[in-house]
Parts: structure tokens; sequence; C-alpha cells
């Protein structure tokens, strides 16, 4: 845990390096601005020095001239045969603060059913990813960055209350949207505490796209097939509601390693294709 | 456990009210720096040399943000207004000019619109976030700033204050 914490802490650090930007308010414009960074990371933060996957392919598709985003897919793409859910438990800085959160010692919320309920709306997060700000183009003649404007409580977060703080003359501009946003970020900051990441399990739809890659992905937590008893005790153990090690679900957090009785559990990419999930499959 | 639902519970609070009780943006007293601006329905001209001639209204827009797009018809309609008594400079900072004249030709705008070094341009004038609005009076002096979309109630009131 702490290996995966100190990843987490430089991941973060490297993402928001911007030291000037965070005592300014100037964002930093800089050429790495113009490459994505894996995790979901707010461009508008102060501190950051590359692009959120999900805001440029979005807005890449916003306002009056709309473009496909065949490189944001391309990075996406990379990044997900590369590491898979991975990203979000070792790279993505919102997820950190989701992490660090949980540690505040309040009765948790664990493995209820409502959960995997919940979980099926990073789908239509996903969606409005997607294909939002283009559908808003195509009904308004422009098109609108929706989950970012409307839903990500991390560009809230890293982005809107730190510019607000910084930058005075933005006050002006802040509208209800912001008030709505401000009143979904205090929802998921209560959330974090009882609810181990309820923002990757229930809303983010680059977590959902990355684990559509996870058991193809270079990188992550694998299961030995031939090892492997399918007791259930990785899934017993998993925080993220996995139905097994390395499932669409699992962020290789590695918290199920020393809970398998046959060491069937790893980092190493193994032949995760016979991998069975004996609740009838790895679901989203 | 109190401790922290009244902590979180205060950002909540603090986050509305900061929004709430928001101030109008402080009226800067500063030099506009001057820039090349090069036309690209108009003549190439320099802010200072627009300035000098009536009280400049300037807005820094891209065809690629969506509250930028939202207020042009409102700032042509304002220029329609008021044309005669204000220089208007709409200055892109589209990256892809060829994006910002389609633009301009499929919605039929006839404000003044303007690219230029986009560098100097995004440092002079502090451009992290647009649409950005800047009213210059004919001394060179920064009358009025304003980051965000406007509607035409709220540009008549921004542009009053060069008169």
């Amino acid at each position: 845990m702490a290996k995966r914490l100190f990843v987490q802490a430089i991941s973060a650090a490297l993402s928001n390096g911007n030291l000037p930007g965070w005592l300014t308010g100037r964002l930093y414009q800089g050429s790495t601005k113009s490459v994505c960074v894996p995790g979901l990371n707010c461009y508008s933060c102060p501190g950051a020095l590359g692009a959120c996957p999900v805001g440029s392919w979005q807005s890449a598709m916003s306002g009056a001239v709309p473009r496909f985003p065949l490189y944001v897919l391309g990075l996406l793409l990379l990044f997900a045969l590369a590491f898979g859910r991975t990203v979000c438990g070792w790279l993505c800085p919102f997820g950190l603060v989701q992490d660090v959160l949980h540690r505040v010692p309040v009765p948790k919320l664990e493995r209820k059913p409502w959960m995997r309920s919940l979980a099926r709306l990073r789908w239509a997060m996903l969606a409005l990813t997607a294909v939002g700000a283009y559908l808003m183009y195509l009904a308004t003649g422009t098109g609108k960055p929706l989950f970012c404007a409307w839903i990500c409580p991390a560009g809230t977060l890293e982005g809107a209350l730190p510019l607000l703080a910084l930058r005075p003359e933005i006050f002006a501009s802040a509208g209800w949207l912001t008030v709505w946003k401000g009143a979904l970020l205090a929802i998921f900051l209560l959330a974090m505490t009882a609810i181990y990441r309820p923002f990757c399990r229930f809303l983010c739809p680059l977590g959902l796209w990355y684990g559509f890659w996870n058991r193809l992905a270079l990188f992550g937590v694998a299961v030995d097939e031939a090892k492997c008893v399918h007791c259930g005790r990785c899934a017993a153990v998993c925080p993220m509601d996995a139905d097994i090690a390395g499932d669409a679900h699992c962020i290789s957090c590695g918290r199920c390693l020393p809970a398998c009785p046959t060491s069937a559990i790893s980092f190493r990419h193994a032949d995760r294709k016979k991998v069975q999930n004996e609740h009838g499959g790895a679901s989203q | 456990m109190k401790k922290v639902f009244a902590l979180l519970f205060t950002v909540m609070v603090l986050t509305v009210g900061l929004v709430l009780f928001a101030k109008a943006p402080s009226v800067s007293a500063k030099a506009a720096p001057d820039a090349a601006l090069v036309g690209m329905n108009t003549e190439d001209a320099t802010i200072h040399g627009l300035a000098g001639e009536k009280p400049l209204f300037i807005n820094f827009w891209a065809t690629w943000c969506p509250p930028c797009v939202g207020e042009m018809p409102a700032i042509e309609a304002m220029y329609q207004k008021y044309g005669d008594q204000l220089n208007f400079a709409a200055i892109t900072i589209d990256e892809d000019t060829a994006a910002a004249a389609a633009f301009l030709e499929s919605r039929g705008l006839t404000l003044p619109v303007y690219t230029g070094d986009l560098n100097k341009l995004g440092n002079d004038y502090q451009l992290d976030f647009i649409p950005r609005s800047v009213l210059i009076g004919t001394d060179g002096s920064i009358l009025a700033e304003y980051t965000g979309g406007m509607n035409e109630a709220a540009l008549e009131a921004f542009l009053s204050k060069a008169f």
C-alpha cells in the first residue's frame, strides 16, 4: 500500500507540478499542456502540466467547429493497452484524493447491492462524454463539454476552487452552475469518507473505458488460471467490488494478493483469457 | 466523525457563499499592452492604433469555446448599435484560422475579427480563460475587464464604462 501511495503521490505531483500556478492562479500553457495525462486531471487546475483526456475529448468536439479527436483516442488506447485500470489505482490524482479521504475514520459502507446499480451510471457518463458535445453541436450549433461543465467533481476541486481563491476576477462569471458543481463536489467528498472511491465506481467514464481493456493490458493484477480455485477470497476483500482479481472493476491496488490462498494473483501479466468468473463473467 | 462532516459542510457552504456573494470585477487602471492585429475580415491594425481613434472593445474568443460562440451574436448586436462610437476587435485565438473564418462566414458576422501573435496576446492579456473582454480608453488605459460570456444587457453595461 505504501508503495502504491508513493507512486500515486509522484504521479499527482508530476501532473500538477506547475508551482507558480498554485501561487498566482495562472494556468501553465507550455508544450506539455497539449499532451494528455493518463488519469483524470483537470486542464484548468493551476498546477496542471498536462491535459485531461476526458476534457480533451470533449473539447475537440465543442464549439462551432467540432473535430474528431483522433489524437486523444490514440492516447486513450495506448494508456488502456499498457495499463488498463492500473491507471486508476496507481496514477490518477483524483484516485489519490479518494484513497486519502477514505482513511478518515468514519463508518464504512461496503458491498451494498445498490452500489452495483449505481455503477451503471458510468455508462451514461461515458455516453455523455463520448457524444454529448457533438449532439449538442447538432442540436444547437455549439458543442459543449457536458461532463466537464455539469458533472466532473475533479474539475471543481482541482480547477474551480483554486481559481476562485486565486483569481477573484473570476467570481463575476461564476453562477448557479458553479453552485451546483460545488454542491456535487461536497456530496462526493462526504461520500469518499464512507465509500471507497465513489466517483471511480459510480461516475467516472475514464475508469469504465480503461476497465474494458483490463484483461488485455500489459501491466496489472492477473490471476494464474492454473492455480486459481475460484474461492472468491479476492472478491471478498476487493474495495472496488470486483468479482475476481483483474476484472473490469479491478484497479490493481493489490489488496487481494495476500488474501489469495493459492498465490494465484500477481502483478505479472499472465494468461488471463482462461480465467472464468464464477459469478457469471466480469461485468461492468 | 462530526468534525469531518462539519469540515466538509463548511467547504460546501464556502463554495456556495463565494459564488453568491461574488463582487463585480475590479476596474484595472493599468495600461493596455499593444499588439499587432491581423485582420480576417478587415484591415490589419494595432491595439493602440484602434484605441487611439475611439474607445476599443476587445473580445478574445475561439471557435472551440462554447461560451465564446454563444455570446458572439450579442457582440455583433452591440457592434451594430455602438460601432460608430467604439472600435470593436474580436480577436480569435484559434490556431486554425480557417476554422474561425468558416465560423464568421457561416454566422454572417460583420464585426471586425482579428488574429495575431497568440503567445504574446496570451501572455499580455492573461488569456487563461476565454471569452475575455477588455475595454480600452482612448488614453490606452484598461477601463474594464471581464472573463466569461455576456448577454446583450451585460455587454451594454460593460460598454457603458467607455462613455
